[in-house]
């Protein structure tokens, strides 16, 4: 077996997992909040893209930025919905309402775009390049560097410009941030339409790789908890390297061990961090590095 | 022509409990009103409430008038961007930003007419500590630093008024005189404070008006001249030895 070709595949997931937990990094960092319902809200990003294709003929790009837009508005329509409680940083109840938000998600996507598989074609998922001994997709390729190009930008977003701030301000202490003239509830749901556009984004780039379900969202967001978890829960950095680990673990697992028990190997992974070092499940006032 | 301030009727109450209930109280424009009283006579509460604002969830009734108008129950960030602005007790800066972060935005430079804008330089040039401070978190500054801090991001807002809510707690007295004269020289420019305290000797230094507290209303209000030898100050804050 190629271990090189493993370790590129490992990369590939690993940026993956980190573009689609990039959003609930955010809103677990910045609002201290959940969203049981982001792996549906990846689903229908996958959806709105292959539907947008198919309806309208325009190419896959345009179907990216359709799905960013859909998604985006999901994010706002939701933080709308959990205003109060929201506001209020209720975790269980939102626990419940949000995972009760994306089985109606899952319920409207069964019945709007029907229960068999499809597939969302990506033109670069076609185009591949050789290096020696190891091989990927153009798809792939664009997937890391976006992936890459997003945690950059959040990064600076977050460290350099007002909203950033604000941002930051809101994820330490809400009431001090109104002294400061801005209104809370719209950073909130500025957060919300950031996470509903980055898991769509995320969404439009993985899905090519596979068919996609209207019942895949689950799994997407059992994964995602995992990255959040593992890269400290709401750290932008921490994320993005909990993903990359995470996508080189399962490759080399897969490869090496078993494909079959890669999840369940992940959550023996999960729970043993968990284990050793609890205090990091508490926020950090730092998310922002 | 009005007041900048004026509270009229103004019932704060958590619960079944009223906390606060103020007939009146003016501030006047370019002045500084003292709230003193004991612990828990509901100094806190009554700034709080008219900048609308609380980490609880009081119940506030009443007329907010500034310059005239009736601001009452507009939300807290709104009343900030009027020109009324609340330094809170105790935590008043972010800890998590540096303190050129906590004091990079600020309000525009034509925030409105009667509202004198201050860049990060000129904080600076108020409080030079924070500017030897400028990359540390505010988590990582003392108490008289965060003060100062709380004190620089209120005036980056450019207010018309300034609630001060406790700005001595915790310090040593040399910062409480050092802070409290900042707060008059703001005020000898043309800000208006009102400022709650418990350092009653140290507020009479610099006070021109001083209301008297307790359980909730307002018993006593008048010139520092007059309060000075008012019987109830006098033996409750001043110990009686004041001369």
């Amino acid at each position: 077996m190629n271990v090189l070709q493993q370790v590129v595949n490992g990369i590939i997931i690993g940026h993956a997992y980190a573009l689609v937990a990039v959003g609930w990094t955010m809103l677990l960092g910045a609002a201290r909040l959940v969203n049981f319902g982001h792996g549906q809200m990846y689903m229908v990003g996958a959806f709105v893209a292959w539907w947008f294709m198919k309806t309208t003929g325009l190419p896959y790009p345009v179907a990216v930025l359709a799905a960013i837009v859909v998604g985006a508005l999901i994010g706002a329509v939701l933080q709308r919905l959990l205003m109060k409680l929201t506001l209020a940083r209720d975790l269980v109840s939102l626990m419940i309402v949000t995972l009760g938000f994306g089985q109606m998600l899952e319920g409207a996507a069964g019945l709007a775009f029907g229960p068999k598989p499809q597939t969302l074609s990506s033109p670069f998922q076609a185009m591949s390049l050789r290096f020696g001994p190891i091989w990927f997709t153009v798809q792939d390729a664009i997937l890391v560097v976006a992936t890459i190009a997003v945690f950059l930008a959040l990064r600076y977003v977050l460290n350099a410009t007002k909203f950033g701030t604000a941002i930051r301000m809101v994820a330490e202490d809400p009431p001090l941030t109104r002294l400061g003239g801005i209104d809370v509830s719209r950073v909130y749901m500025g957060i919300f339409a950031f996470e509903g556009a980055a898991v769509a984004f995320a969404a439009t780039l993985v899905a090519p790789r596979t068919p996609i379900l209207t019942s895949m969202g689950f799994d997407q967001v059992v994964m995602t908890f995992v990255v959040v978890v593992l890269g400290g829960i709401g750290s932008v950095a921490g994320s993005y390297a909990a993903g990359l680990c995470l996508g080189l673990f399962t490759a080399l697992f897969g490869a090496l061990v078993s494909p079959a028990y890669t999840t369940a190997a992940v959550f023996a992974l999960l729970i043993a961090v968990m284990a050793l070092r609890p205090g990091q499940l508490a926020a950090s006032a730092n998310f922002a590095r | 022509m009005s007041a900048r301030l004026e509270v009229r009727d103004l019932s704060v109450a958590y619960g079944a409990s009223r906390a606060v209930a103020v007939d009146k109280l003016v501030v006047e424009p370019g002045t500084l009103a003292a709230v003193i009283g004991a612990n828990g006579a509901g100094k806190s509460t009554l700034v709080n409430a008219i900048a609308n604002w609380s980490r609880a969830e009081p119940r506030v009734e009443g007329a907010i008038l500034m310059d005239g108008e009736n601001i009452a129950g507009l939300p807290a960030h709104h009343h900030v961007r009027r020109g009324l602005q609340l330094v809170p007790e105790g935590r008043g800066v972010f800890m998590g930003l540096t303190v050129e972060e906590n004091l990079r935005d600020g309000a525009p430079a034509d925030a409105g007419p009667g509202r004198k804008t201050y860049s990060v330089q000129n904080v600076y040039e108020l409080f030079p500590r924070l500017h030897e401070r400028r990359t540390t978190q505010g988590g990582s500054l003392s108490g008289g630093e965060r003060q100062m801090l709380a004190v620089g991001r209120a005036l980056r807002m450019a207010p018309k008024v300034l609630l001060l809510d406790e700005p001595s707690i915790g310090l040593a007295p040399r910062l409480v005189s050092l802070l409290l004269q900042t707060v008059r020289m703001l005020v000898d420019s043309g800000l208006t404070v009102l400022l709650v305290e418990q350092n009653v000797r140290a507020v009479m230094e610099v006070t021109d008006v001083v209301h008297l507290l307790e359980r909730g209303k307002v018993i006593a209000s008048g010139a520092v001249e007059a309060m000075r030898d008012d019987p109830r100050i006098i033996e409750a804050y001043l110990g009686g030895s004041h001369g």
